[in-house]
């Protein structure tokens, strides 16, 4: 089974593909119009959507940060096994619930 | 004025990443260059002797991007290295920065990022070279 820290790189790496394929595209878009006389109509909507694609692209990755660091505070991401410092404060929770729950 | 070309080298194991950078660079008048791991970067720039490194942290074989920096500041100390980092890691960011690091970029790339960082290191060498 492949580590969590290495699916987290991957999926990473593919939001970096995308970003800067996107931004290579939109440059040589910049040649091509020229060359090949693209109304500047299609060349500004096809630059705007890549642009938009790039943003995109770093609103995913902000949220694939936000969950590797959810992730990683539960389980260890080299080996893909719980924490026992987490396991322990899960246990606790759930104790503390129950107690809450009798003292209701 | 100074024509030779700023030689700039992309360490990276996305085939697909150096193959963008270095298309993105070389339109720019670069001499662009890659290595998928840390082990040919280190021969390479025994070899091309690069103005500029772009080194990314996470390398999946032996010989990480901060191995590969510290190779660097060894037996090149001219080349101005930039990081690349998935995940804005303080502590390794901080690590890089101690080794020589003169910058740090944070992925996903934008080319605007990359453009800028690499044109105010290519002028500032261009200056120094005269």
């Amino acid at each position: 089974m492949r580590k969590i820290k290495e699916l987290f790189h991957e999926i990473g790496n593919w939001h970096n593909k995308i970003s800067v394929a996107s931004g290579v595209t939109k440059a040589m878009l910049e040649k091509t119009a020229k060359e090949n006389s693209v109304s500047k109509e299609v060349k500004n909507m096809l630059d705007k959507k890549l642009t938009e694609l790039e943003k995109f692209t770093l609103g995913a990755n902000e949220v694939l940060i936000q969950l590797k660091h959810i992730v990683y505070n539960v389980i260890n991401p080299d080996t893909n096994k719980l924490k026992v410092n987490s396991n322990r404060k899960a246990g606790k929770t759930n104790e503390q619930k129950k107690n809450k729950a009798f003292d209701c | 004025m100074n024509k030779r070309k700023i030689k700039l080298l992309i360490v990276d194991d996305e085939k697909d990443i150096c193959k963008f950078v270095k298309l993105l660079f070389k339109k720019r008048g670069f001499s662009a260059f890659s290595a998928l791991s840390g082990k040919k970067a280190i021969s390479m720039a025994k070899r091309i002797k690069p103005d500029i490194a772009l080194i990314d942290i996470y390398l999946k074989k032996k010989i990480d991007g901060l191995k590969v920096l510290s190779k660097f500041r060894e037996i090149l100390p001219k080349c101005r290295c930039v990081i690349v980092t998935w995940d804005n890691a303080e502590d390794k960011v901080k690590k890089a920065k101690k080794l020589g690091a003169v910058s740090y970029l944070t992925k996903p790339l934008t080319t605007a990022q990359l453009y800028k960082v690499v044109n105010q290191l290519a002028q500032a060498i261009r200056k120094m070279k005269g």
